[in-house]
């Protein structure tokens, strides 16, 4: 059991790039007769920055971000980041960011924006490792919206936006990170290279909104999870 | 209802990079075969969500790209 990552560069330049992943499933279920493994989670985020247009000079920005003294990694976790619109106040950019130099105590972000215009972006991680000794107070909720036709990028359509309550509050806003999916393979397509942004995040719910980076039309779902705490 | 965080199974990783042409060229999507096993139970077969992001590691700093990535 596993998954295919389709991966599309949206860069101008060619290069290189890895892909680090994390898998949810809301079940305590055991593997081969074996509890399942804990985990130790750090979700964050970082300080919004401003964007200049695809291709053109400043649409790469970088940040260098700490999971704080609490956390105590014992190995190098894995993660993962997705744009949000926390804390900006201007257009949103589309922005796609990359994990560099993790560590057990931070990691490098970089970032580059995949729109056509400039706008500022911010970002959401989630640091994972397979450990015992995890925050406790943490809960997750997690969920799918059905796939939506994106036009080709830059055309009206290449933005679209789904409205999405979470089973139960939070008592705080909690993290929600988002990936683009095929719906569980029923799209009429192969899933479009969409970029998802979290908007709005509140105890209640968030606001997905994706554009599609692809030279190509065509549909993609969503995957999301939020991790926070209910009391 | 939200799920407690040591009810939830969770699988992570990695792969390393690989190399992608400049977008609208030919080469510029790839694909990652990544097995779950021995992380993700059976019983959670169409439960399971995915988040992935791209990663540089491994990769020198002037050649590392900002793909979107979806999966199926």
């Amino acid at each position: 059991m596993g998954f295919t990552a389709w991966v599309r560069n949206s860069d101008i330049s060619p290069g290189y790039a890895g892909l680090s992943w994390v898998a949810v499933a809301e079940t305590s279920d055991s593997i081969d007769g074996k509890a399942v493994p804990t985990v130790r989670l750090r979700p964050g985020i970082v300080q919004p920055q401003h964007f200049q247009t695809d291709g053109f000079r400043g649409d790469w920005r970088r940040w260098a971000a700490s999971y704080g003294s609490r956390v105590g990694f014992s190995s190098i976790p894995v993660v993962v980041v997705s744009a949000t619109n926390q804390n900006v106040r201007v257009h949103v950019a589309a922005g796609v960011g990359v994990v560099v130099r993790a560590s057990r105590v931070g990691f490098n972000l970089a970032s580059r924006n995949s729109d056509i215009g400039p706008g500022a972006c911010n970002f959401t991680f989630l640091a994972v490792e397979t450990a015992s000794g995890g925050d406790p107070t943490l809960f997750v909720d997690s969920g799918q919206v059905p796939g939506r036709y994106f036009a080709v990028e830059n055309y009206p359509g290449d933005w679209q936006v789904w409205v999405v309550s979470f089973a139960e509050p939070f008592a705080t806003p909690p993290a929600v990170l988002v990936t683009a999916d095929n719906s569980n393979g029923t799209l009429n397509s192969y899933a479009r290279a969409a970029v998802g942004v979290v908007f709005d995040v509140t105890t209640d719910g968030f606001t997905l909104a994706a554009r599609n980076s692809d030279l190509c039309a065509g549909p993609a779902g969503f995957s999301w999870i939020a991790i926070g705490r209910v009391d | 209802m939200a799920s407690f965080v040591n009810q939830v199974t969770f699988g992570s990783g990695t792969v390393p990079g690989g190399g992608f042409s400049a977008s609208g060229f030919y080469g510029d999507w790839q694909t990652f075969h990544i097995p779950f096993q021995p992380f993700m139970p059976s019983a959670a077969q169409g439960k399971i969500r995915v988040i992935a992001s791209a990663s540089g590691d491994g990769v020198p700093d002037s050649y590392h790209l900002a793909p979107t990535s979806s999966y199926r």
